[in-house]
C-alpha cells in the first residue's frame, strides 16, 4: 500500500520534473486592470489582448475588469505590493496619479515613450497631464507616468430638428450662442437638458461657461498650481454670475437640481424633452445606440474672447500605466504600446469612442454624430483649446457650485469659498 | 441597584459552572479577534500617523485629532447622523413594533406573504434603491405628481436636489429600508413570548392596545434593545444609501455623513490616517451611547 | 345577539387589519415592482418612469446580466463564501449567545461590549488593516479573505441577537426541560436549540442577506472568478452612464435568493413553531 503510493508520488515528482524546463520557459502572466465593464468594450479589449498574446508567445495576459471609481479607489493598494497588476489605468491629478508618483508605485516611461514613438500619438500639451515630477508635487511636467488611449471632450449634443424647425445654426460666437438659448425658451422649450444631482455634472455645464469667459493659461496655472495659480479671476466671476443668470432665466431643465445623470438626465435628452444637452462626447455610443447617427448633432461652445479659439473641457482619458516593481516592464510596455496605438484606436472609433491617437479621415462618414465629435476633437486639439477637469484639482468644486445654483452663495462667495480650497491643498 | 460591568452575582443554575462560559465563547472569540479587533486596534494605532495608505506611516501624534477638531465638515457629518437617528433608528422601531401587533396576533390569510413582502425593501441593493427613489423623488415624478392632484402645488420641489428637504428625503428612504429589519427581529421575537400570557390577558378582557401594551411590548424587550443598538450604529455609520442618493452628499454639504468623508479620506484623498481618526472618534461615540443603553436596561432588569 | 355583534365587531377589526396590512405593503412593493418592470425594457423607455409597462418584454437583459456580467461565475463564489459563514457563524453565536443570556460570569458585560465593538467601527477605515492583515497571512485572494472577516463580523451580531434572545427566553420553559445530571452543553443543544426556531432563522436570514450583499470587502480583497454578486453588480456601471435595465435585472437576480428563503422560512418553520413547542 505505501510503496505503491510512493511510486505513484514519484512519478508525478517525475513528470513535473520533466514538465517543468518548458513551463518554465518564457512563460509569462501580466496582470492588467482596466475600467471596460461593457459587453462591446470586453469584446474590443479581449480582441487585443489575444492580438498581444499571439504577437508575444508564452504571454497570458490576465485582466481584471474594474468600475472607474472602484478602480482608483483600490488601485493604490494593489500597486503598492508584489502581485498587483502589471499595468493599469490611471486616473490624472494630484490625488490619483500624483500621489502614486509621490509614494514611488509607478515607471517612469519616457524612454520606452521614446522607443515607440508615443511623442507623435497627440499633442504634446496632452501629453503633459499624465506628466509628474518624481516627487508628486508638480503636476504637467517631469516624468511620463501613462498614456491615454481616448479623448474626450464636453460640448452640446443638439436636435437638429429643432434647429431646423427655430432656424437655429451652429453658433460661431458666444453671444450668438446666448442668443440662441433666449430663442428656444421663446419657442416655449427647454434649451439645455441639466440635472446637478450627481454632482460632477454641474462642473462640466458651469465648466462649460467658465472655458467660454477664460484663457488656457489662467486654467494652466490653476491645475497645475502654477505660480499665479488662483480661482479669483474676472473670469470665474463672471462665468459664476452668467451661471445665476442663466438658471434665473430658466435655461435649464425644471427641478434640474433634483435630477440624476445616468437615468433622469440622459433620458431627458433622449426623449426630447430639450433641445441642447452640455456633456462629454463619452456620451455618443449610449446616443447612438438610441438613436442612431442622424437625429443628433455635436459642436463646441464658441469663446466670448474676441478671435480665441473654442476653449472647451476635455482631455485624455484615463491612462495606461506601469507598477514600478513590475517583473517585467519591457512587456508592460509593449502592452501599452498596443492598446494606446493606431489598432486600438480603429477598434475604439467602431465602439463610439474618441480615440486619442488620430482617426483616419476616410472612416468619417459626413452628417454623422460620430463625424461631428471627431471634428469637435479636432478642433481644440489643433487650436491648442483643451481645458481641464476642474476636480483634478478642487474635488470637493461639485457642492460649491451646487450652493451657487441654489443661491446659497453669491457669485462673489463662490469665488471666495472654492479659492480657499484651493489654498488649503484642494481638500 | 447599582450595575456594574464585572457582576459578582454568580447564581447560576446547578449544572452550570461559570468557566464554561468562557469556553463557549472562546472559539467565536478567536476568530473574531484575529480578523475584526485586530485590525481595528490597527486603526487605532494608524490615526496617530500621517499615512496615505499605502506609503511608511509617519508618527504625529495626536495632530490628525487636532485637525478634526476644527474640521467644519466632519462636525456638519456628525449633526446629520444624529438628525438620521430619527428615522433610521427611532421610525423604524416604532413602524417595526406596529406591524409586528398587526401580525402576530391573528391568523389571517397569506401572513407570509404579507411578512416576506414588507421585508423586501430591506433586501434590495442599495444601488437599486438609489434609482428608484432618486426617480420617485423626481421633480416630474410620482411624488409631486401626487402632491399636485392634492391641490399642495406649494410643495413641489426637487427634493434630493432641495436645500432644506434633502436630509428629510433621504431620512425617508431609510425609514423604508430599516424597518424591514426590525420587523424581523420583532416578530422572531414575538413568537418566542410565552403564549399562556396572551390567554391570560384575554381571560382579563384586555383589548387589542391594552394586550400589546402588558404582554407583547414586554416580550420583547430585549430584541427591542438588539434592534435600537443596531439601528442606531446604522444610523451613525450610514453610507450607502446617502451615496447612492446624493452621490456626494449634496446638495452642497446639506447630507454629508461621517463615513461618507472617511471613505473619501482614505481612499480618494489618500488620507487614511486621518479617515482613521475620524473613525475612531465615532466609534466612541456609538459605544459610548451604545454601552449607556445596555446599562440602562440592565439596570431595569435588576430592579425588576 | 351579543354573540353576533362581538362577530361583526371581529370582523370590522380583521378587515381593518388587512387594510393596513396592504397599504404598508403597497408602499414596500412599488418601487420593487418598478425595478422589476424596468428590468425588461431599453434604455430609452427608461424617461417614461419605472412604472410604464415595457413597450416589448426584452429578456435579454436578464441574459446580458449573466453572460456578459458572468452572473453564473459570480453567483457561484457568492455561494462558496455565505454558506460556510452562515453555518459557522450561527453555530458560534449561538453558543456564545448561550453563555451571555443564560451564565453569569465575571466580565460579562464587558466581553460583551468587546465583541459588539466590531459592528460599531466604520468598516471603511478597517479595511485598509485588514487587507494588510491578509496579506501578511498569505490568505489574500483566497475565499478565506471573504469567509474568515466575515465569520468574524457575524459572530459579533450573532451573539447579541442570540444573549436577547436566550435572556428572553421563559426561564420555567427551560428548568422545566432540564433533566437530572444534563450539563450545560446538552442544555443548549438538546434543550434550548429547537426552541429558539425563530430567532436562529431570522439570525440566519438576516446573516445570510448581509453576506450575500457585502461589497467592498469583496471589491478590495479578491479578484477575477473569486469576486461575489455584488461586485459583479457594480461592474454594470459604465464609466459615465450605467446601463440602467440591465442592472435591474442584475439586481432582481441579486435580491431573489434572500427574498425566496426568507419566504419558505417564514412557511414552513416559523408556523410550525408557533403552534407547536412552545404552546404544549
Amino acid at each position: 500500500m505505501k510503496s505503491k503510493r510512493s511510486v505513484i508520488l514519484l512519478t508525478i515528482v517525475a513528470l513535473l520534473v520533466a514538465l517543468a524546463p518548458a513551463a518554465a520557459q518564457d512563460e509569462v502572466t501580466l496582470v492588467v486592470w482596466d475600467n471596460w465593464t461593457r459587453d462591446a468594450e470586453q469584446a474590443m479589449i479581449e480582441q487585443l489582448n489575444a492580438e498581444f498574446e499571439e504577437a508575444n508567445p508564452g504571454v497570458t495576459i490576465q485582466r481584471e475588469a474594474y468600475d472607474t471609481s472602484d478602480l482608483t479607489d483600490i488601485l493604490p493598494l494593489a500597486l503598492s505590493e508584489s502581485g498587483g497588476p502589471d499595468v493599469a489605468m490611471i486616473n490624472q491629478g494630484f490625488t490619483g496619479m500624483g500621489a502614486l508618483v509621490e509614494a514611488g508605485l509607478l515607471l517612469p516611461l519616457d524612454d520606452y515613450a521614446a522607443q515607440y514613438g508615443w511623442a507623435d500619438r497627440y499633442a504634446e500639451g496632452l501629453h503633459a497631464r499624465n506628466r509628474f515630477t518624481e516627487d508628486g508635487a508638480t503636476f504637467g511636467e517631469g516624468n511620463l507616468y501613462g498614456v491615454s488611449n481616448t479623448a474626450e471632450v464636453v460640448a452640446a449634443y443638439y436636435w437638429k430638428s429643432d434647429f431646423e424647425e427655430l432656424g437655429l445654426s451652429i453658433p460661431q460666437t458666444f453671444a450668438e450662442f446666448e442668443a440662441m438659448l433666449q430663442t428656444i425658451k421663446d419657442a416655449d422649450k427647454t434649451p439645455i437638458v441639466f440635472g446637478s444631482l450627481d454632482g460632477w455634472p454641474a462642473i462640466h455645464t458651469w465648466g462649460a461657461i467658465q472655458h467660454a469667459y477664460a484663457t488656457l493659461d489662467e486654467l494652466d496655472a490653476f491645475m497645475f498650481r502654477r505660480e499665479g495659480g488662483t480661482f479669483d479671476t474676472e473670469s470665474n466671476l463672471v462665468s459664476a454670475q452668467k451661471m445665476v443668470e442663466w438658471i434665473d432665466a430658466g435655461y435649464f431643465s425644471p427641478g434640474f437640481e433634483g435630477m440624476d445623470y445616468d437615468n433622469q438626465t440622459f433620458g431627458a435628452f433622449l426623449n426630447h424633452n430639450g433641445v441642447m444637452w452640455i456633456t462629454g462626447s463619452w456620451m455618443t455610443g449610449s446616443i447612438i445606440e438610441e438613436l442612431g447617427e442622424e437625429e443628433i448633432g455635436f459642436f463646441v461652445i464658441p469663446s466670448a474672447i474676441e478671435g480665441a479659439p473654442p476653449l472647451s473641457i476635455g482631455g485624455v482619458g484615463l491612462a495606461y500605466g506601469a507598477r514600478a516593481t513590475t517583473e517585467h516592464p519591457d512587456l508592460a510596455a509593449a502592452y501599452i504600446d498596443l492598446v494606446t496605438g493606431p489598432r486600438a484606436a480603429e477598434l475604439l472609433f467602431e465602439q463610439g469612442f474618441l480615440p486619442a491617437a488620430t482617426v483616419d479621415p476616410a472612416l468619417l462618414v459626413e452628417g454623422t454624430l460620430t463625424a461631428d465629435v471627431v471634428e469637435a476633437w479636432n478642433t481644440i486639439s489643433s487650436q491648442n483649446a483643451v481645458g481641464h477637469y476642474l476636480d483634478w484639482t478642487v474635488p470637493d468644486i461639485a457642492a460649491n457650485i451646487q450652493e451657487l445654483m441654489a443661491g446659497q452663495v453669491s457669485p462673489e462667495g463662490f469665488i471666495q469659498d472654492v479659492e480657499s480650497d484651493y489654498q488649503a491643498g484642494g481638500m | 441597584m447599582k450595575t456594574r460591568f464585572f457582576s459578582s452575582r454568580l447564581d447560576n443554575p446547578p449544572y452550570i459552572h461559570p468557566y464554561q462560559a468562557y469556553l463557549f465563547i472562546l472559539p467565536g472569540l478567536i476568530i473574531y479577534a484575529v480578523f475584526v479587533l485586530w485590525p481595528i486596534l490597527n486603526t487605532a494605532r494608524y490615526s496617530l500617523y500621517d499615512w496615505t495608505g499605502f506609503s511608511d506611516p509617519v508618527y504625529i501624534g495626536l495632530d490628525n485629532y487636532a485637525e478634526l477638531w476644527n474640521d467644519d465638515d466632519f462636525w456638519l457629518a456628525l449633526q446629520h447622523n444624529a438628525f438620521f437617528v430619527i428615522f433610521y433608528s427611532i421610525l423604524p422601531i416604532m413602524l417595526g413594533l406596529f406591524l409586528t401587533a398587526l401580525m402576530t396576533r391573528r391568523t389571517l390569510r397569506g401572513m407570509t406573504l404579507f411578512r416576506t413582502g414588507l421585508f423586501i425593501p430591506q433586501v434590495m441593493s442599495p444601488v437599486v434603491v438609489g434609482i428608484i427613489w432618486r426617480w420617485l423623488f423626481a421633480y416630474d415624478g410620482p411624488i409631486n405628481e401626487l402632491l399636485l392632484a392634492l391641490g399642495l402645488d406649494g410643495w413641489v420641489r426637487p427634493w434630493l436636489g432641495d436645500f432644506t428637504w434633502a436630509r428629510y428625503a433621504v431620512g425617508g428612504v431609510g425609514v423604508w429600508v430599516q424597518y424591514g429589519l426590525c420587523m424581523v427581529l420583532f416578530i422572531a421575537g414575538a413568537q418566542s413570548i410565552n403564549t399562556d400570557l396572551y390567554d391570560a390577558a384575554a381571560v382579563a378582557g384586555a383589548n387589542a392596545w391594552q394586550e400589546f401594551r402588558h404582554v407583547t411590548l414586554p416580550g420583547l424587550r430585549q430584541q427591542i434593545l438588539v434592534a435600537f443598538v443596531l439601528t442606531f450604529i446604522a444610523a451613525l455609520r450610514v453610507f450607502d444609501l446617502v451615496f447612492v442618493l446624493t452621490r456626494g452628499g449634496g446638495p452642497g454639504k446639506e447630507t454629508i455623513v461621517t463615513s461618507l468623508l472617511i471613505y473619501r479620506e482614505a481612499f480618494q484623498y489618500n488620507r487614511a490616517g486621518y479617515g482613521a481618526a475620524m473613525a475612531l472618534v465615532l466609534t466612541v461615540i456609538i459605544v459610548t451611547v451604545s454601552a449607556l443603553v445596555m446599562r440602562l436596561q440592565a439596570s431595569e432588569e435588576d430592579a425588576q | 345577539m351579543i354573540r353576533d355583534r362581538d362577530y361583526r365587531r371581529k370582523q370590522a377589526r380583521t378587515g381593518l387589519t388587512y387594510l393596513m396590512l396592504i397599504i404598508f405593503l403597497i408602499g414596500a412593493l412599488l418601487p420593487f415592482a418598478g425595478i422589476f418592470l424596468t428590468a425588461f425594457k431599453s434604455s430609452s423607455e427608461l424617461a417614461q418612469g419605472p412604472f410604464a409597462l415595457p413597450e416589448t418584454w426584452q429578456f435579454d437583459n436578464f441574459q446580458k446580466a449573466w453572460d456578459g456580467a458572468r452572473f453564473g461565475t459570480y453567483f457561484r463564489s457568492s455561494v462558496i463564501v455565505v454558506v460556510p459563514v452562515v453555518v459557522i457563524a450561527t453555530i458560534l453565536s449561538t453558543m456564545s449567545g448561550y453563555a451571555f443570556g443564560m451564565i453569569r460570569f465575571w466580565g460579562d458585560n464587558l466581553l460583551l461590549l468587546l465583541i459588539v465593538l466590531g459592528l460599531m467601527v466604520p468598516s471603511e477605515a478597517v479595511i485598509i488593516p485588514l487587507w494588510k492583515l491578509m496579506g501578511t497571512l498569505g490568505l489574500r485572494n483566497t475565499y478565506w479573505a471573504l469567509i474568515l472577516p466575515q465569520v468574524g463580523l457575524s459572530f459579533a451580531f450573532g451573539t447579541f441577537w442570540m444573549r436577547a434572545h436566550f435572556k428572553s427566553m421563559p426561564t420555567e420553559l427551560v428548568d422545566a426541560a432540564v433533566v437530572d445530571g444534563c450539563n450545560a452543553w446538552n442544555v443548549l443543544w438538546r434543550v434550548l436549540f429547537p426552541l429558539s426556531r425563530p430567532a436562529l432563522l431570522s439570525l440566519i436570514v438576516l446573516l445570510f442577506m448581509w453576506t450575500w450583499n457585502e461589497f467592498f470587502l469583496v471589491l478590495v480583497m479578491v479578484t477575477g472568478d473569486l469576486r461575489t454578486l455584488p461586485v459583479g453588480l457594480a461592474l454594470l456601471r459604465g464609466r459615465y452612464a450605467a446601463d440602467v435595465p440591465v442592472m435591474a435585472a442584475a439586481a432582481t437576480i441579486v435580491s431573489l435568493p434572500v427574498i425566496v428563503m426568507y419566504f419558505i422560512f417564514q412557511r414552513h418553520f416559523i408556523r410550525g413553531m408557533v403552534s407547536g413547542a412552545l404552546k404544549e
